[in-house]
């Protein structure tokens, strides 16, 4: 008797074990539903262009609901400041987030604005070893309550996929994925490698990627040094590496990679799949998993292997990518790999040349399939609360390909017309994902569709550093230096102000900077002075207006800033932009050029000429709907007593 | 040939053993043959052991420890009742190393077939996968490699390493995972041999016989016809199952489950261990 209940008891637990895991969930009939999908770079008039060619007929009947309604963006309106807006329903001046790029105050040092790592408090040194007691961990930067919290205190659930500014994620009650600012497994905002035997390639140039040598010794196998993530468990931070052979056969056109024992058959112009990839911090002990894909551009006569920046492996993540930690496991499980890096899309090897503009876009669609796999996976599986989704294709495509678009662009005569259907196609797709949102609607659905700026031609670059010293607001004096990065040109004692960043200019003031000139009694007048002289900039080719307004950010977020805010936003007239040698504060010859980079889309301009895109269910209550008031508005959907104190209501019918 | 009738065998007494489970989900019969390999390995482990040994021995570790917590002020008898207990720990290891060295065979043989049946996931259908095979002597001239599938769908191109004497190419899976790819007249198996949970995936073919017939049946033993490929190979995913909020290999799930049933036979079974 005493072994039957034994027996008994051993069959029945697993299935208890198993139980306790599967458990059922039903959708709750009556539970609110709120779909909102956040379209970075979503455009108004070119969206309105679309619905009015008939191209977006999902687009239109949610228009038909509550209007298509010009969405208030941030300023400047660049996506980290516009997302973490949304998120807090703050301004910069509370969630902190001024620019892609901050800088230290004293030294001047950029730095990544959304997220940094700091390495482990102390560590144990065994020869070169280095082993940590501590832990490194990722910080997010951005300050301020983000709205979902009030929903998951009050027990509704929020799923917010590939959400932006949010790595590491918020560890409270949501389930998040994070998206935009979700760094490379390098550290950056991604890094290409590009394995090749061709002298021409080869370069020094490590902006957003490094060319890497590599030779066939007569066995038609190339060995190519895969360098992942730093190694801070040992001396000097080595970068860890890893070998593939690329076996090359020159008669089928085609090559097989090996890695760690997975092979990859590739013939020239194919991508692969996600191939996984350990990097050994101390071998068999510590070790860190990534994901990259690879592309072989060409076999014959001379090898051009391109691989993907090293994402973030989702199955068996080495920082913190989701919350909870699991969640993008389960999703690899599901689905497989998938881009984890923030800016999915390889612009950089766009404009540098490695990929052509028709492989580019392969990578792109190969981006936009697997967002889409996503999100029908995560909207089969959505039965209540709140539910966000976010597209970066658009947003990115647009940088590259707004040429096709606008017969002003310097290099629109030089692209090829077959392209001019991509950015048409692009909005299809994002149709279709509104559609799905509609479909998946019912009496306690809610659908909305926002944007976090729109979009303007970038077809001449401004060098504010440059025009800062013809002014005299900053001195030159290494002449040669002048297309050196980090202020290399000039003499800080007679240098007044400075660009760094995509919209930023700060004084050089003499209480804040190491070499500060400007004493605190004359940055007043100063700032001033500049603004004048900033929006009266014209430019000698056309005569028009390079600047629309040069905002004193006192002015604009009068409440206390931190020591790294700009002390003036630049907001660009429409067709400008700071140019990218200013963004790194570089001299260049010109004051102002011609684009002739493919990245020929902008949005960090003034606001008001890139107002992003709201599209609900529900009508808005206010004649001037801004990013601010959404998570309010959307938390004002669900049934809590107390709402996100950023933003106004704008469904509530007053705006409260 | 023996290697290959006693894999054969074994791979038949587990299916029989499966059999009720082919329906259910794969963990359902993983964690059966778990169970039962924990009691049959605490059953053989009583069998081959002596109980009485081990059960005195037991008793006087015991005392040993309470040797050195009464006489704790006492270094001299601490390190006496030290020594002793170390002498009985090594005794304990040569008393349990003839059944573990019993255990281990079976151990090793179940090992082989449940990584076969449930170490990776079957292959995705309309997912490429990339087969590599190899030739004994030298590769073929390129216009005399013959390669066809059944149930698969061969994906040129094909990339000939000389140097290695390997061939490599992809193949996808047409309607089920079940498929052979004939190469220059000899056949190999691919994919799953059956269509139900907890067949065997197989991972690779071998046309040589060896031990590794018996310790692992996800190598299908292929007859070398004429000039093709001696053996061949290919990747597929690892599976994991969610039990207990986690995401466990199957040998995690074995070697729990099993141990679980072990510690429960050997109370239930009055076993000392």
């Amino acid at each position: 008797m005493k072994r039957r209940k034994f027996l008994k008891l051993a069959a029945l637990s697993p299935a208890a074990l198993l139980a306790l895991k599967t458990g059922c969930v039903r959708p709750n009939a009556s539970a609110k539903r709120v779909i909102v999908l956040g379209i970075d770079g979503l455009d108004p008039f070119l969206l309105r262009s679309f619905i009015n060619e008939g191209v977006m007929p999902n687009a239109a009947r949610l228009a038909g609901y509550g209007g298509l309604n010009r969405l208030g963006t941030s300023n400047p309106p660049q996506s980290p400041v516009a997302w973490s807006n949304f998120i807090t329903g703050y301004g910069p001046d509370v969630h902190g987030i001024f620019d892609f790029i901050h800088r230290k105050p004293t030294t001047i040092a950029p730095y990544l604005s959304t997220s940094r790592v700091i390495g482990p408090g102390r560590t144990i040194s065994i020869s070169d070893w280095r082993l940590p007691l501590t832990g490194a961990k990722v910080e997010l930067l951005r300050k301020g309550e983000p709205f979902w919290n009030r929903l998951t205190d009050e027990g509704i659930t929020a799923k917010l996929i590939k959400l932006p500014v949010d790595f590491p994620p918020d560890k409270g009650k949501a389930t998040i994925l994070s998206g935009l600012g979700t760094p490379d497994m390098r550290g950056s905002q991604g890094s290409f490698t590009f394995f090749t035997d061709d002298a021409r390639s080869i370069s020094n140039n490590t902006s957003g990627g490094v060319v890497v040598a590599v030779r066939d010794y007569g066995d038609n196998c190339y060995r190519c040094s895969i360098k992942g993530p730093e190694n801070s468990m040992r001396a000097g931070n080595p970068e860890m590496e890893i070998e593939a052979e690329v076996r090359v056969d020159r008669v089928s056109n085609a090559a097989r990679i090996d890695i760690q024992g997975n092979s990859c058959v590739l013939a020239a112009g194919e991508w692969s799949p996600w191939i996984r990839m350990r990097f050994d911090a101390i071998p068999h002990i510590s070790s860190v998993s990534a994901i990259a894909k690879f592309y072989m551009k060409e076999i014959t006569p001379k090898l051009k292997l391109y691989m993907s920046p090293l994402n973030i492996d989702p199955l068996d993540p080495a920082l913190p990518i989701s919350s909870p930690a699991g969640y993008s496991s389960d999703l690899a499980r599901n689905l497989g790999g998938f881009y984890t890096q923030g800016f999915p899309e390889d612009t950089k090897a766009l404009s540098r040349g490695i990929l052509s503009d028709e492989e580019y876009l392969q990578q792109a669609w190969i981006v936009l399939k697997e967002r889409l796999d996503l999100f029908h996976h995560e909207l089969s599986r959505f039965r209540e609360g709140l539910f966000f989704f976010y597209f970066s294709s658009l947003d990115l495509n647009l940088h590259m390909f707004y040429r096709v678009l606008d017969p002003n662009s310097p290099l629109h005569a030089t692209t090829s017309p077959r392209f001019k259907g991509a950015i048409r196609e692009l909005y299809t797709q994002i149709d279709s994902v509104i559609g799905h949102a509609l479909e998946a609607r019912d009496g306690n659905t809610e659908v909305i569709v926002l944007s976090d700026h729109g979009f303007a031609p970038f077809n001449r670059s401004f060098n504010l550093n440059t025009w800062l010293a013809s002014e005299g607001y900053a001195t030159i004096n290494a002449p040669n230096a002048r297309n050196q990065d980090m202020f290399a040109a000039i003499d800080w004692s007679s240098t007044a102000a400075y660009g760094l960043g995509l919209n930023s200019l700060f004084i050089n003031r003499a209480d804040r900077e190491d070499n500060g000139s400007v004493p605190p009694e004359q940055v007043q007048d100063l700032l001033i002075r500049l603004k004048r002289d900033l929006e009266s900039i014209t430019d000698p080719a056309s005569g028009r207006r390079v600047i629309d307004n040069a905002h004193i950010t006192s002015e604009i977020y009068p409440g206390p800033l931190p020591p790294y805010a700009p002390d003036m936003i630049i907001g660009y007239a429409r067709c400008y932009r700071s140019s990218w040698e200013t963004t790194l504060g570089s001299y260049p010859e010109e004051v102002i050029t011609d684009n002739l980079d493919p990245w020929s889309g902008t949005h960090c301009i003034d606001p008001a000429a890139v107002p992003g895109v709201l599209l609900s269910t529900q009508k808005p209550g206010v004649e001037d709907p801004n990013l601010m008031d959404m998570g309010r508005s959307i938390a004002g959907l669900f049934d809590i007593p107390v709402l996100p104190p950023g933003g106004r209501d704008i469904f509530s019918g007053n705006g409260s | 040939m023996i290697f290959n009738t006693i894999g054969s065998i074994l791979t038949l007494v587990l299916d029989i053993i499966l059999l009720p489970f082919r329906s259910l989900p794969s963990i359902w019969g993983l964690l059966f043959i778990s169970f039962l390999a924990g009691l049959g390995m605490i059953s053989i482990f009583r069998l081959t052991s002596n109980q009485e040994k081990i059960s005195r021995l037991r008793k006087r570790m015991l005392g040993e420890v309470f040797g050195i917590l009464l006489h704790i002020s006492s270094p001299a008898s601490v390190m006496r009742f030290a020594g002793r207990l170390i002498w009985s720990n090594t005794l304990y290891l040569l008393y349990i190393l003839k059944p573990l060295l019993f255990i281990a065979i079976p151990f090793m043989l179940i090992w082989g077939q449940l990584d076969a049946r449930y170490g990776s996931n079957s292959v995705d259908l309309n997912t490429p996968v990339t087969v590599t095979v190899e030739y004994g002597n030298s590769l073929p001239e390129r216009d005399e490699i013959d390669v066809a599938g059944t149930n698969i769908e061969i994906i040129p191109p094909f990339v000939m390493v000389d140097t290695l004497r390997q061939l490599s190419f992809r193949i996808i899976f047409e309607d089920d995972m079940i498929g052979s790819l004939d190469i220059n007249g000899t056949s190999y198996s691919m994919g799953a041999t059956g269509l139900w949970n907890g067949a065997i995936i197989l991972r690779g073919f071998d046309t040589a016989n060896s031990l590794k017939c018996l310790f692992c049946p996800c190598i299908d033993r292929a007859v070398l016809e004429d000039d093709g490929p001696v053996s061949g190979w290919y990747s597929l995913k690892g599976v994991r199952y969610a039990v207990l909020g986690g995401h466990w290999s199957w040998l995690a799930v074995f070697l729990v489950f099993s141990s679980v049933s072990a510690i429960a036979g050997a109370k239930l079974f009055n076993v000392k261990i």
